[in-house]
């Protein structure tokens, strides 16, 4: 662009360029992405997020959302300590097995699942664990 | 503090004046028509009293002369025992005396010319009329003493007692009146808050705005003044956000605009044959990348384009700090959260995560630990981040909120950084109506302090 830009040009190529990237942001989400519903919660893929009973959004961490997203998808079946490490891999330094004790305690917080009595996710004993609830999906 | 001192002060001035527009109006109105209410029942009250008090001495004057006669036709000496056995009637009793009745003070009432004019309404004999008549009695008192001189010897002297006068002689005034007071008082209440209510929207969508520059317009409806605020106000709102978007706009295609040059030094920076030379030349570059990428994640940031949402304060901070601790897991046991179990405020909750990151970011890069304390206090959320690093120069407290400012130490280390997270983060909480402060510690360590409407 010349030196003495004229504004109104400028706004006319921002303006592109803000349009080509939020086209591009839309093309990432997965159409299949759809929302959850499980014991009061929603997952929503779309945008990445989870909401509560209430429908206050809560936040999650990359790792925490990632794992939340395996638990649903293998609703009320075992997901053993294996897949999990598989899943965390890359995500976290440090041992392993804590790294997994420490995501699933962090994400039972989130859920309001008290860790001793958990209901939501139930520890298997053995080694693994399960999301106990009914999906519904949307 | 800044509240409750101004509370404290404007209460000390007027303990009693109410702070809301509402209720000033209405106490302001109240207070009136109470007085004009209470005038005009003093008024009314103090009219019947004079007209009891008018009937009653009319009685009085044909009742103390109808006495008179009687007794005057009576001879000398069975006065006394006729006057006995005389139905004289309520309050009023009769005595034989030799001189006119001293009692009380002699004062003339002002009444006394009423009684007098009524006593000539009952007929008596020239010859025994009386020779003089005495009135005495305080203005307004209870009692009043008639003094008579008989014509042959001796006076009659009468003390009647005036009834009580009775203002609120009727029930159905009554009723009328308080009715009328208070159908006069719903009746200013509703208009009150009709009329203010205009007020409390503007108040309240100029909050919405200093929150969010998006928030939807003002309804431009209702009578003439009103509607003309609330045009002139989405105007002005309109104004600041084209004002806001511009600038970002501007920055965002100075920094887009400046990266095809960038990438076309580094491609000639690469035939730069001195090798030590080429580092340095491709190092600066990388630098000058950096800080224009980080130019273009403050324009994201602050276009504003994320909606609103109720989201948990709580779960975003110990997100933060899980993902600070993640990525440091070395500085992981000093990161540490206290507060409520749950704290629903409403925002955009990645624009605001991203702030508290590059607050916790910088606490964790600086100063080796995050200690994440959430308080509410009136309405306000307030979230302090402690550290245990060397904290910052005092003079430097504010001017670190600068865009690209950077503290002189900070600025050779090998942590980094462009100096955008400050601006950023303070330019975002500013959007939702709170701000961010820098501070430091007593015992060494910085402190951020974040407040935030909750
Ligand atoms: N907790 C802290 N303790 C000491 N100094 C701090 C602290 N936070 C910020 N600073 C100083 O303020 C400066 C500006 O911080 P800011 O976050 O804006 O930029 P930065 O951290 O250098 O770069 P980046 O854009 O990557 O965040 C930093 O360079 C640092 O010198
Ligand atoms: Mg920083």
């Amino acid at each position: 662009m010349p030196k003495p830009f004229n504004p109104r040009e400028l706004l006319a190529r921002i303006r592109a360029v803000l349009r080509r990237t939020s086209d591009r942001a839309e093309k990432l989400v997965e159409p299949a992405a759809r929302t959850v519903r499980f014991s009061g919660w929603t997952l929503e893929p779309a945008r990445r997020r989870l909401l509560n009973p209430d429908g206050v959004e809560v936040a999650l961490t990359g790792g925490e959302y990632d794992l939340l997203v395996a638990l649903v998808e293998r609703a009320n079946r075992v997901l053993t300590r294996d897949m999990l490490l598989d899943l965390l891999r890359g995500r976290q330094a440090g041992p392993f097995d804590r790294a997994i004790d420490v995501a699933i305690s962090r994400l039972r917080r989130k859920l309001e699942d008290d860790g001793r009595h958990a209901q939501l996710i139930k520890t298997v004993r053995g080694g693994g664990y399960v999301l106990a609830a009914d999906i519904e999906r949307s | 503090m800044r509240r409750a001192g101004r509370w404290y002060t404007r209460n000390l001035r007027w303990p009693a004046w109410p702070h809301s527009l509402v209720n000033r109006t209405l106490m302001t109105l109240l207070v009136g028509l109470a007085v004009v209410q209470g005038a005009g029942l003093t008024i009314h009250a103090l009219d019947r009293i004079e007209l009891q008090r008018f009937a009653e001495l009319r009685d009085m004057g044909i009742r103390a002369m109808s006495i008179y006669r009687s007794a005057v036709a009576t001879p000398l000496g069975d006065r006394a025992s006729a006057l006995r056995e005389m139905e004289l009637g309520p309050n009023v009793s009769a005595v034989l005396a030799l001189a006119p009745p001293m009692v009380p003070e002699p004062t003339q009432p002002p009444y006394v010319g009423q009684i007098r004019v009524n006593m000539n309404l009952v007929p008596v004999r020239a010859m025994n009329r009386p020779r003089d008549i005495v009135i005495r009695g305080a203005p307004w008192s209870d009692m009043i003493c008639i003094g008579m001189q008989f014509p042959d010897q001796g006076w009659l002297i009468l003390r009647m007692n005036l009834p009580r006068p009775r203002p609120w002689h009727s029930p159905t005034f009554l009723i009328a009146f308080v009715l009328m007071t208070v159908a006069a008082a719903i009746l200013s209440i509703w208009a009150v808050r009709r009329l203010t209510k205009p007020v409390t929207l503007l108040a309240e969508a100029a909050e919405r705005l200093g929150r969010d520059v998006n928030a939807p317009p003002l309804p431009e409806n209702g009578p003439d003044e009103v509607m003309r605020a609330a045009v002139a106000f989405n105007t002005m709102a309109a104004r600041i956000r084209r004002f806001v978007q511009d600038r970002t706009f501007l920055l965002t295609a100075i920094g887009h605009d400046l990266r095809t040059p960038i990438t076309r030094l580094k491609l000639r920076a690469e035939f730069i044959e001195d090798d030590e030379q080429r580092q340095k030349f491709l190092s600066d570059l990388d630098e000058l990348d950096a800080m224009v990428s980080a130019t273009l994640v403050f324009g994201r940031d602050t276009a504003d384009t994320e909606p609103a949402v109720a989201f948990d304060m709580v779960a975003l901070l110990r997100t933060v700090l899980d993902d600070a601790a993640d990525a440091r897991p070395e500085a992981a046991d000093a990161l540490c959260f206290s507060g409520p179990a749950h704290l629903t405020v409403t925002g955009r909750i990645l624009a605001l995560k991203r702030s508290f990151a590059n607050l916790v970011g910088n606490a964790v890069k600086y100063g080796n630990a995050a200690r994440v304390t959430l308080t509410t206090e009136d309405g306000m959320a307030m979230v302090t981040i402690e550290d245990d690093g060397p904290g910052l120069p005092p003079d430097e407290l504010e001017r670190i909120f600068e865009p690209f400012y950077r503290v002189e130490d900070s600025r050779n280390r090998e942590t980094g950084g462009t100096g955008l997270g400050l601006p950023i983060a303070r330019n975002i909480l500013r959007a939702h109506g709170g701000d961010v402060v820098l501070g430091n510690r007593a015992g060494g360590g910085a402190r951020a302090v974040v407040t935030m409407p909750a």
